[in-house]
């Protein structure tokens, strides 16, 4: 192990003889280890190398890095960081992954999130070295929204997009991570919807239409940005705007983004006291998705504002009636943090990209 | 709602009460007889119709007494004293235990139900909720029904309304823990299926707490809360709390419970029962007062000092 690398010779040297040298050769050693680590997540056993580097003391790790961020720059010399350097999507996947493995065993150690994000600056020499890191910003980004750390995803994407100005993925996930933070509770934060944002959620708000139109300035046909942008226009008090981006939208000939459309346009209403004209959207929404449970629940929720309980009951019913072991999807429900199993294919996409 | 509705929804109610031998009571259902009979009248080519404005609907209020001692039991409509909007009302009705219950049991099944209880106490949560869930369920009486509900990143109908124990048990059973909290959206799911049932009607949404994925809103569901007659126990295992399952609870009548270990929620779930079975069902027509919009309610015990557990109005929408 790395972190046990101070052994009595080199401490006796430090204390008794020329301190440098000392500190140098541990170094080396720790770069050689971390090397070895980094190659056995590419080629070798990728779980056992996720379980030494949490072992790792962290500021060993730093070192390492430190020295291969070194070996970026000229003179460029061969060893051990270069050949890190020459696979450093193999690193930061390392410490993404072992950022994973904390995070879900809610396990303590050093925090591997930042160590992957510092790799990640690294220039990429390859062309597959770019497009990993293209992928790598979008699909941990939308992991991290996934797993409701928005500011984390927030912080991360922007980064991506800094680097990657063009990227129309990295830029909707933005758009998407800057939403959340404006709408979405965070995990372990208290409840608290309101009505109308406050002046702290309106501000990623704004972000996030800034994100939207800027894309749709690029692109006018891009419906995801022009969805997001009528929601967002929502949130922030613009109805009318709003339901002008919506109806265009909800015109077009993907179902999702047409259920979604009429689902934000019944809400609008709704929140307008224009229940009858609530109710028609919500109705064209669960026509554009059949069993979109949003819809059926907005729909349902109209309806006994109405006083038209017996409808409201079984429409629900007909939403949320358990068939067996199939749960019906809901576009609503991925809408803001992303859906698991697609950020989960997409990260095991990256690994391989990483481990090629 | 148009008449052709309003009289079917009655007629539904009405038949549906005279199957299970519910008194008849109208769920706050406004019939407006002019529309009724604007519609006979139209049929009588140019003959006006004649037009009432009179409105009928019956009040429920679920209320539970308490003295010193526990429960007060056995009490007559006479001893109690009913206001709405701060008119005297006169009771038309007091039902005590003689109704079947229908309860809606709501439970949270996300992911973070596969942890504990507490921290003190070894045991998952969804362990801890089987258990209380099936103990419950082992309380119903002859006659009364109970349905199953579940809400993680989904709402699910895991079993409707029924009497049979052994499908309710096997349901339970069958309950895994995965995704996100939609307290939000399972809280109204239980309102508004509870409100198209006849007779009384509890929910008991239990939750660890941490609402991230429902699509209404918390206003939504209290509103539709203040427009029910479904009286919600909330129960809760964690610390965190926006405060909403109390606002709901407290809204319709019920109140909201803390369990801090597997047996706590068994037993708080058992007292939700015990409890809502000792409620008296009072029934009024209301008299004097303006028919739209908020009605505070308040019912004292005459001649004794009592505690008064009821909801704390109804709205009624134009």
């Amino acid at each position: 192990m790395a972190g046990g690398i101070g052994c009595a010779k080199l401490v006796e040297e430090y204390r008794h003889g020329d301190r440098q040298p000392a500190i140098t050769e541990t170094i080396d050693r720790t770069v050689i280890a971390y090397a070895k680590l980094v190659e056995e997540y590419r080629h070798g056993d990728s779980n056992r190398a996720i379980a030494e580097v949490i072992d790792w003391k962290p500021e060993a790790v730093l070192d390492a890095i430190q020295e291969v961020e070194k070996a970026e720059r000229p003179p460029l010399a061969g060893g051990p960081a270069r050949d890190v350097l020459a696979s450093f999507p193999a690193a930061v996947m390392l410490h993404t992954e072992a950022g994973l493995y904390l995070n879900y065993r809610r396990g303590v150690g050093p925090n591997q999130w930042p160590l992957a994000m510092r790799l990640a600056e690294l220039k990429p020499v390859t062309s597959e070295q770019g497009a990993f890191l293209r992928a790598w910003y979008h699909a941990f980004g939308l992991y991290l929204l996934g797993s409701y750390l928005h500011p984390e995803a927030f912080a991360l994407l922007g980064r991506g997009l800094q680097r990657f100005p063009d990227d129309v993925s990295i830029a909707l996930a933005l758009g998407q991570a800057s939403e959340s933070i404006g709408t979405v509770p965070r995990k372990g934060e208290l409840v608290f919807v309101r009505p109308d944002p406050s002046k702290e959620r309106k501000f990623p708000l704004r972000a996030a239409e800034d994100i939207y139109r800027s894309l749709l300035a690029r692109d006018p046909l891009l419906g995801e940005a022009k969805l997001r942008l009528g929601r967002v226009l929502a949130l922030t008090g613009r109805a009318d705007l709003a339901l002008g981006e919506l109806r265009v939208v909800a015109t077009g000939n993907d179902a999702r983004l047409r259920y979604l459309a009429h689902l934000f346009s019944g809400d609008i209403l709704r929140r307008g006291s224009r229940l009858v004209d609530a109710r028609p959207e919500f109705r064209q929404a669960l026509d554009a998705w059949p069993g979109g449970q949003a819809a059926a629940l907005g729909l349902a929720e109209t309806l006994h504002s109405l006083g038209e309980r017996a409808k409201a009951a079984s429409g629900l019913t007909a939403a949320i009636q358990d068939n067996g072991d199939s749960v019906r999807s809901d576009p609503f429900r991925s809408y803001s943090v992303g859906d698991e199993a697609e950020q989960r294919q997409l990260l095991e996409m990256v690994k391989a990209m990483a481990r090629k | 709602m148009c008449c052709a509705g309003a009289v079917n929804s009655l007629l539904r109610v009405r038949s549906r009460s005279l199957l299970t031998g519910v008194p008849f009571v109208v769920h706050l259902l406004p019939i407006t007889l002019s529309c009724w009979f604007g519609a006979l009248g139209a049929q009588a080519a140019d003959q006006p119709a004649p037009r009432f404005e009179t409105r009928v609907e019956v009040v429920k209020v679920s209320v539970l007494v308490h003295g010193a001692e526990g429960p007060i039991l056995g009490l007559r409509s006479t001893d109690f004293e009913v206001r709405d909007n701060g008119v005297p009302q006169a009771l038309e009705g007091v039902v005590f235990e003689e109704l079947p219950l229908n309860v809606i049991l709501d439970f949270d099944v996300s992911g973070s139900m596969n942890f504990d209880v507490s921290q003190s106490v070894k045991g998952q949560r969804m362990t801890a909720l089987k258990s209380a869930a099936h103990a419950l369920v082992a309380g119903l009486r002859p006659g009364d029904q109970a349905a199953l509900l579940t809400f993680a990143t989904m709402v699910r109908l895991r079993q409707p309304l029924t009497s049979d124990l052994t499908a309710l048990h096997t349901r339970i059973n069958a309950l895994e823990g995965e995704g996100g909290t939609s307290l939000v959206d399972g809280t109204f799911s239980a309102i508004a299926l509870g409100d198209a049932v006849p007779g009384r009607v509890l929910a008991v949404v239990f939750t660890d707490g941490q609402e991230n994925t429902s699509w209404l809103r918390q206003s939504d569901v209290l509103d539709a809360a203040k427009r029910s007659e479904v009286v919600v126990y909330g129960v809760r295992v964690g610390g965190e709390d926006s405060g909403f399952l109390d606002d709901v609870a407290s809204t319709t009548g019920g109140r909201r419970l803390q369990a801090g270990s597997p047996e706590g929620l068994q037993q708080a779930f058992l007292e939700i029962l015990r409890e809502f079975r000792t409620r008296y069902l009072l029934r009024y027509t209301p008299r004097g007062i303006k028919r739209e919009g908020w009605h505070r309610l308040d019912v004292r015990v005459k001649g004794r000092p009592a505690k008064v557990l009821l909801r704390k109005g109804y709205l009624v929408t134009p």
